[in-house]
């Protein structure tokens, strides 16, 4: 791929883990956010969308058209809805994680990138149903993440003052702020995978095996129930929010676990 | 630059009481002292925990007579060998000053009120007439390390009262206060306080149930958007509320009372325990959605808050001594002014004189020409000269030349004429 596409889709993981480590550090030291991160975090998302671009340019197809690209795209989605929380919240305090994540997947998509592995559907005319389906997938994934890292400060301040553990330092959003986050972070998953999961399904109605089907179904729907369920807890009932971060984590764990499902339908093409 | 005056270290309350001042008799004060002439420039800066005069006088000693002027226009206030009296003189007097505004000599460590305090007699003193180049400058260092300090340090950050640390635990559960209900039992001194800290946050609907109820009223009175309701009421109270602040004695709430409040509500619930005996059972706190503190969570909140102040100590203090070394170098760089005049002064004189032989009849277009060149030629060659000069008299360096060394390569004498 002759393109300054996946040098520049490599060089945003040094950007995210750095961002990452200044983030936390501050954390560590309980100082405020240093303002190069604070920087250096919004360029490397935007480096990251001009890595796409270009790449998308240059293959003159979707940026999520191999397992590599779908992960990248990933992290930048992720990184993306983290620079909306920063500037709508004081989540600031919890970006660490949000980094950490997104340099973790993108690093994960860089052998995808670099080995020249075959376009899944190099072949296959262009449709623009699966692109949708396919990238409100994965945006979905991004917000399930987000409530996944979100709910973990839940807990996380939910136990220190419950438990009158006052750490002082900068502190992050309340126990309403997270709630409120939440609470978006849930109906966001949901919005995007209602979509993204009927897409597919028109998509591939006629390729995917009943197997495949019910597989991807039953992943989804379990991913519905707790994405609803913890939403409803969130809006209508916050004093139980300790289950509904637990129902939002569980979300993460059951969006990997089905990614044992959805992974081999992507890798072979058949989403 | 001196400075003489009476802190909550050194005097007691009752002394510091008799020579509090307000602000026009604080303005009228200084305008009396400059007035005797002795000082160029004076200040006075009275609140609560201290009344302290800064003076800019020429006189070596303008301490005592800093003291003798506080003797004779404060008439009660007390002897100078009371030990009641902090007096210092020249960079002394500029670090007390700075350590002032920062809250650094406060009665609770990193109080923000002295800034607004210090900015008062500030404008007090220029408004009066009594400030110059000197006090000016060194009141608008201490605002500006006042700031610093509250933002570059955690000096005043934190609770450390009962009421701020209840604050302080409300908008960690709940940000504001808008569209929430707060319940306060009791409407002693202990409740009011931690009430009106809350009422700080903003928003909020209060209510307020005491025996007494005139007490309530009046407490309520105090409070934004508050309504008194009657003791009997306070389970029906309590299962709306979402912060509750109790200081009232009687039989406390059960874990039982608690989580009949409990049901069928949606938010969260804070209780606030400022009661000696307690007015919560502690085992309330175990009750899914509530939060209890008691008097001893608070505490341990203020105490945090207090350590991490006096652990910024260190760090204000050296941004203190930055300061009072920046004000020093350039009060000593205004020790080089007269000669430095003198010496613009002459040359100028040289200009004027030289000009006079232009032709009469020159344009008048090229005479302005003129004009604006032999200025911008003095400028220029007396421009570096002056600077070295103002650099050299700020600092200890041997390589920069002094006043001294300027008056004798100018001819200059002691008075400045070349």
């Amino acid at each position: 791929m002759d393109t300054m596409a996946v040098p520049l889709l490599v060089l945003v993981v040094a950007g995210y883990a750095a961002v990452a480590t200044g983030y936390l550090e501050a954390r560590r030291r309980r100082e405020a956010t240093p303002r190069w991160a604070r920087w250096a975090g919004p360029l490397t998302v935007a480096a990251h969308l001009g890595g796409l671009l270009l790449l998308s340019l240059a293959t003159e197809r979707s940026p999520f058209t191999t397992l590599g690209q779908s992960l990248s795209f990933l992290a930048f989605s992720l990184g993306t809805l983290y620079l909306v929380l920063e500037a709508t919240s004081r989540v600031a305090t919890h970006g660490g994680g949000f980094y950490a994540l997104a340099a973790a997947i993108a690093a994960l998509s860089v052998p995808g990138l670099t080995q020249g592995e075959p376009l899944a559907w190099a072949d296959a005319p262009r449709d623009v149903a699966r692109s949708m389906h396919i990238g409100l997938a994965l945006m979905s994934t991004a917000a399930i993440l987000a409530g996944g890292l979100l709910a973990l400060g839940y807990l996380g301040t939910h136990a220190r003052v419950k438990r009158k553990q006052w750490d002082g330092g900068a502190h992050g959003p309340s126990l309403d702020g997270f709630q409120r986050l939440l609470r978006r972070a849930s109906l966001l998953g949901v919005a995007l995978l209602a979509p993204a999961f009927g897409l597919g399904l028109r998509a591939h109605a006629d390729t995917a095996g009943p197997l495949e089907i019910v597989g991807l179904t039953g992943t989804i729907g379990v991913l519905l129930a707790l994405l609803i369920t913890a939403f409803w807890i969130w809006w209508r009932r916050p004093r139980f929010g300790p289950l509904a971060a637990w129902l939002n984590i569980a979300a993460v764990l059951a969006l990997v676990l089905g990614f044992g499902v959805i992974h081999p339908l992507v890798l072979r093409g058949g989403l | 630059m001196f400075h003489v005056g009476i802190d909550h270290h050194l005097a007691p309350l009752d002394v510091r009481e008799q020579v509090a001042v307000d602000a026009s008799v604080a303005a009228r004060t200084a305008a009396t002292i400059h007035a005797e002439g002795w000082a160029t420039e004076i200040a006075l800066i009275s609140t609560c925990n201290r009344t302290e005069l800064y003076v800019a006088s020429p006189e070596s000693d303008g301490a005592d007579l800093a003291l003798g002027a506080w003797l004779r226009h404060m008439p009660a206030a007390p002897p100078p060998t009371s030990g009641c009296y902090r007096r210092t003189r020249g960079a002394a007097s500029v670090q007390h000053l700075l350590r002032v505004a920062c809250g650094l000599e406060s009665a609770i460590l990193g109080e923000t009120e002295i800034q607004g305090q210090v900015r008062l007699a500030h404008e007090r003193a220029r408004a009066g007439g009594t400030l110059g180049p000197v006090l000016d400058r060194l009141f608008q260092a201490a605002l500006r390390i006042g700031k610093r300090a509250r933002d570059e340090t955690s000096l005043s950050s934190g609770g450390v009262s009962h009421g701020n640390a209840a604050a302080e635990v409300v908008r960690r559960v709940f940000d504001t206060l808008e569209d929430r209900r707060v319940l306060v039992v009791g409407a002693g001194r202990i409740a009011a306080q931690a009430a009106r800290a809350v009422a700080e946050i903003g928003g909020g609907t209060f209510f307020v149930a005491n025996r007494t109820r005139e007490h309530a009223e009046a407490l309520a009175a105090t409070l934004p958007r508050a309504h008194v309701r009657e003791p009997d009421t306070l389970s029906a109270e309590l299962a709306q509320a979402h912060v509750a602040i109790l200081a009232a004695g009687g039989a406390p709430l059960t874990v039982q009372d608690v989580e009949i409040a409990m049901r069928r509500r949606r938010d969260p619930l804070l209780l606030v325990d400022l009661g000696v005996p307690r007015c919560v059972a502690p085992a309330a706190a175990a009750v899914r959605g509530v939060f209890l503190y008691d008097l001893e969570a608070l505490e341990s909140i203020v105490a945090g808050a207090l350590a991490a102040r006096r652990e910024a100590v260190p760090a204000v203090e050296a941004l203190v001594g930055e300061e009072v070394e920046a004000y020093e170098l350039w009060m000593r760089g205004r020790g080089a002014m007269p000669a430095l005049h003198s010496l613009h002064e002459w040359a100028e004189a040289i200009r004027v004189a030289e000009m006079q032989w232009l032709p009469d009849d020159l344009d008048p277009a090229a005479r302005e020409a003129m004009e604006r060149v032999t200025r911008r030629l003095v400028q220029r060659l007396l421009g570096r000269a002056t600077a070295r000069v103002v650099k050299g008299a700020g600092s200890q360096d041997p390589s920069l030349p002094t006043v001294r060394d300027l008056q004798s390569l100018f001819g200059l004498d002691d008075g400045g004429s070349p």
